[in-house]
């Protein structure tokens, strides 16, 4: 699995989990035993703590920011000494990939473009595992480095949508040892 | 003021006139939307089955109907439904509608439903599948599929839908900075202002007679910035209709992404908005006490009118040509988190309004309750959305189609349900002929619905795209989990238009009525133990039917290994130039434009390889320099390759 794809798993499990657990307490107090729940409750008070709830979202989400901001994929993705140069450009149904062997364990920097309309280039290693993606637009050139780690085959699929053949818009590339 | 003072609903100062025009115009936006809901939910489920590959239907045609099913759920139904209840919840707050809101609100409805009737006819009659979010230029550039004639009606009914949200944004801004509010300023924007919540904060700067209810804040605020939404696209489908018959015409792709986004992000909200007004309405009502709530709430609203128009690049954050772009997204997550804050307090406060109160338990009441639970279980997966780093994964695949079909359909849409039992008896005059079956139709939803969103939410973890006609081998199984999930939602749906049918002609149940003559009460659904129970039952029955189709499907599957570019087999030592050619055939993705009956593709965007049976030379000729629309591979592939691609091409194509 894709360690983001497994981030999000664990993350998002835990918060439906914990929102589960909160929302049956609020259905169970509805429930009262003969008596009417509803006398008695103090709702100034419940208005009053919206307030800190207010400072412990804004502080959730300030946390979350600055937890994932250093991951985000827009660094330096400038030509640099020793990467590989890829040259992607997506049309309509499918890529041309220049060169279609790349070297494991060197920095290959893909500069990726479309022909006529926008097309999504995503690359998947061989257990179909996402590896990364960026959108490739006609009439800009986007640039995204990685490093492939594994030789071996890889798969790229059009990650947006782009006509009738948009899930046949799939080519692959091979990865050879250093 | 003492808190067990029991609820009072406000004292309307509409007219009865004024009442019964409210009442017929609402009355006509939730029948003709309710039309639509069920003809794209039926297109919904045909899609869902064609890619369980049930009974499988053509690539473009395919793609005709996801775009009418986006555009018809989406704003067809579900916008269409709320901006007609918005009318009713104004009314029923004490706003008039006046003379004038009553003209833009027909005006409105005639134009959703002429558009809505074009957005059908282009994508089903004549296969317009360029998507509900028409990314230009796809729709100029359709492959052969549909001519640029469809691209400008299509255009011109998409505008018309976008004139009629516009328009109704004007109705409701007429209604609220008319007489309802009793403000003390004549000036129509200091009116505007309190309502859209600034009368809560500043009270003096903003004098009203009455406190603004809490239900006309969030129609105030969608009303002021789907107007700042809507324009700039309305732009952009005049320059699509010009383009349709001027082809010289264009625009920058990445401009017009933002632009079509700048609309799109906030339409999301044209549907969560008004329906937050229906809870704010609907849930003290229930309780039987005031809306839980401070003026924090109106400092998330006043956040909201702002961060609403200026989050449209988190659909973007996977565009970054350039620097200027990346700055924008990089922007858009903290403002998109900003958004979340009125959703958090809204939650809250409806959460605690329902908190140990004399909650009734109907139709109505669970369906709004539900609604919460989906409301913050599908608000979690959009905050994954929101954030980049996060999205780098999610962005278009099946995940961001379990987030949304979440939101929109087990929250705004169980809210559309839920308003129409609470609302149609007072609409029509009649009461609700079966609140049990309304109460087994919102249960069935609710947990199918959810049921077929999750299995989208992991099918997207797993790496599956949106928008396949057909998706590879390795998601079959989890396909075919989603079908009896599909079918269940589908036949739940057939409860609602039973009881609605029934309502409409006055019947009444043979219960009701021993009821009514016996005086022989009917146990009531909605105890503790009976709710916990069905709940249990009904988690158990999704889950089973969701891996009992998974179970059939992989135990048909054969053991190999399934990819989006099928594994070739290891080619011999003393492999033929043919037999290595059909490995580049299958690598470099020929079929996906060509039919070649040898190597199983049927591509249909370039010629059938097997009609053309080319010769050696001309293989080698295209391959190498490209032809037309075929781009050279020259550069791509090694001379080896290319000649080996030949003898496989050239011997195996069969006329």
């Amino acid at each position: 699995m894709n360690p983001t794809a497994f981030a999000i798993t664990v993350i998002y499990s835990v918060a439906c989990v914990v929102a589960l657990i909160a929302i049956l307490l609020i259905w169970r107090s509805t429930h009262g035993r003969g008596e009417r729940p509803g006398d008695g409750v103090d709702t100034e008070k419940l208005a009053h703590g919206e307030k800190a709830w207010f400072a412990i979202v804004v502080a959730a989400l300030g946390a979350l920011l600055l937890a994932t901001l250093p991951f985000i994929p827009y660094g330096d993705t400038a030509a640099a000494e020793g990467q590989q140069q890829v040259s992607v450009e997506g049309f309509q149904f499918g890529w041309t990939i220049e060169p279609s062997t790349i070297t494991a364990a060197t920095a290959t920097r893909f500069t990726v473009t479309a022909t006529k309309v926008t097309h999504g280039f995503a690359v998947y290693n061989d257990d179909n595992v996402m590896l990364f993606q960026i959108q490739a637009i006609p009439g800009h050139t986007s640039h995204i480095v990685h490093t492939f780690d594994e030789p071996g085959r890889y798969q790229v699929v059009c990650l947006e949508f782009c006509g009738v053949g948009h899930h046949r818009m799939l080519s692959t590339f091979t990865v050879e040892p250093v | 003021m003492s808190t067990a003072t029991s609820y009072v609903e406000p004292e309307p100062v509409a007219d009865a006139y004024d009442r019964g025009v409210a009442r017929s115009l609402t009355l006509r936006y939730v029948i003709a939307s309710t039309a639509i809901f069920l003809v794209s939910g039926l297109l919904g489920a045909l899609l869902r089955q064609s890619q369980a590959d049930i009974y499988k239907i053509d690539d473009n045609a395919w793609y005709a109907v996801m775009t009418a099913h986006g555009l018809g759920a989406f704003v067809g139904w579900a916008a269409f439904a709320v901006m007609g209840f918005s009318f009713w919840v104004l009314s029923e707050v004490g706003f008039p509608m006046g003379s004038l809101g009553a003209a833009l609100a027909r005006l409105a409805f005639w134009l959703m439903v002429v558009g809505v009737a074009g957005v059908v006819v282009t994508t089903l009659v004549f296969g317009f599948g360029g998507s509900w979010v028409f990314l230009y230029p796809l729709p100029f550039e359709s492959a052969g599929q549909w001519g640029d004639g469809v691209t400008g009606v299509f255009s011109a009914s998409v505008l018309l839908v976008g004139l009629s949200i516009v328009v109704w944004c004007v109705a409701i801004l007429v209604i609220v900075a008319g007489p309802g509010l009793r403000s003390e300023s004549t000036s129509r924007v200091n009116r505007v202002l309190a309502a859209m919540g600034l009368g809560i904060i500043f009270r003096r700067r903003f004098k009203t007679e009455r406190p603004v209810p809490y239900p006309v804040i969030p129609l105030t605020v969608i009303a002021i910035d789907m107007i700042i939404a809507t324009l700039p696209l309305a732009g952009l489908l005049i320059v699509m209709i010009i383009q349709s018959f001027a082809p010289g015409v264009s625009v920058d792709a990445l401009l017009a992404k933002n632009v079509l986004w700048w609309f799109g992000h906030p339409v999301v909200y044209l549907l969560l908005f008004p329906a937050v007004a229906v809870y704010y309405l609907l849930v003290p009502r229930f309780a039987g006490r005031k809306l839980v709530s401070g003026d924090i709430i109106a400092v998330g609203w006043t956040i909201a009118v702002i961060a609403n128009v200026t989050v449209w690049a988190h659909h973007m954050y996977l565009d970054y040509p350039n620097g200027t772009q990346a700055a924008i997204n990089t922007a858009m997550e903290p403002l998109t988190f900003s958004l979340t804050i009125v959703s958090a307090l809204s939650l809250y406060s409806l959460f605690f309004t329902i908190y140990r109160s004399n909650w009734v338990w109907n139709a109505a009441s669970t369906a709004l309750f539900l609604g919460l639970v989906s409301w913050l279980l599908s608000g979690l997966s959009g905050v994954i959305n929101a954030t980049i780093a996060f999205d780098t994964f999610v962005h278009n695949t099946l995940w961001v189609v379990g987030h949304f079909h979440h939101m929109a359909l087990m929250n705004i849409g169980i809210v559309i349900f839920g308003a129409i039992y609470a609302f149609l008896p007072a609409l029509i005059g009649r009461p609700l002929y079966s609140d049990r079956l309304g109460l087994w139709h919102v249960w069935l939803t609710f947990f199918a619905g959810t049921a077929v969103s999750v299995v989208w939410l992991i099918q997207g973890l797993d790496g599956a795209p949106r928008r396949f006609s057909e998706l590879p081998g390795q998601y079959d199984a989890t396909n075919a989990a989603s079908i009896p999930l599909v079918a269940v939602l589908g036949l739940a749906q057939l409860l609602f238009v039973w009881n609605i049918y029934k309502t409409i002609r006055g019947d009444t149940t043979a219960a009701r009525r021993r009821e009514l003559m016996q005086g022989v009460a009917r146990p009531r659904l909605t105890s503790a133990s009976l709710q916990g129970f069905a709940m249990v039952a009904t988690l158990v029955a999704m889950a089973g039917l969701g891996l009992a189709g998974w179970a059939i499907s992989n135990a048909g599957a054969d053991d190999s290994q399934d990819s989006y570019v099928p594994i070739a087999a290891e080619a011999p030592a003393d492999a033929t130039p043919a037999q290595l050619g059909e490995q580049v055939y299958i690598n470099a993705g020929c079929g996906s434009c060509h039919a070649l009956a040898a190597a199983g593709t049927d591509g249909i965007v370039g010629p059938s390889l097997d009609e053309l049976a080319p010769e050696a030379e001309r293989v080698t000729e295209v391959v190498t320099n490209g032809l037309n629309e075929m781009p050279a591979f020259g550069n791509q592939l090694s001379d080896e390759e290319i000649a080996a691609l030949t003898a496989y091409v050239s011997e195996s194509a069969a006329p």
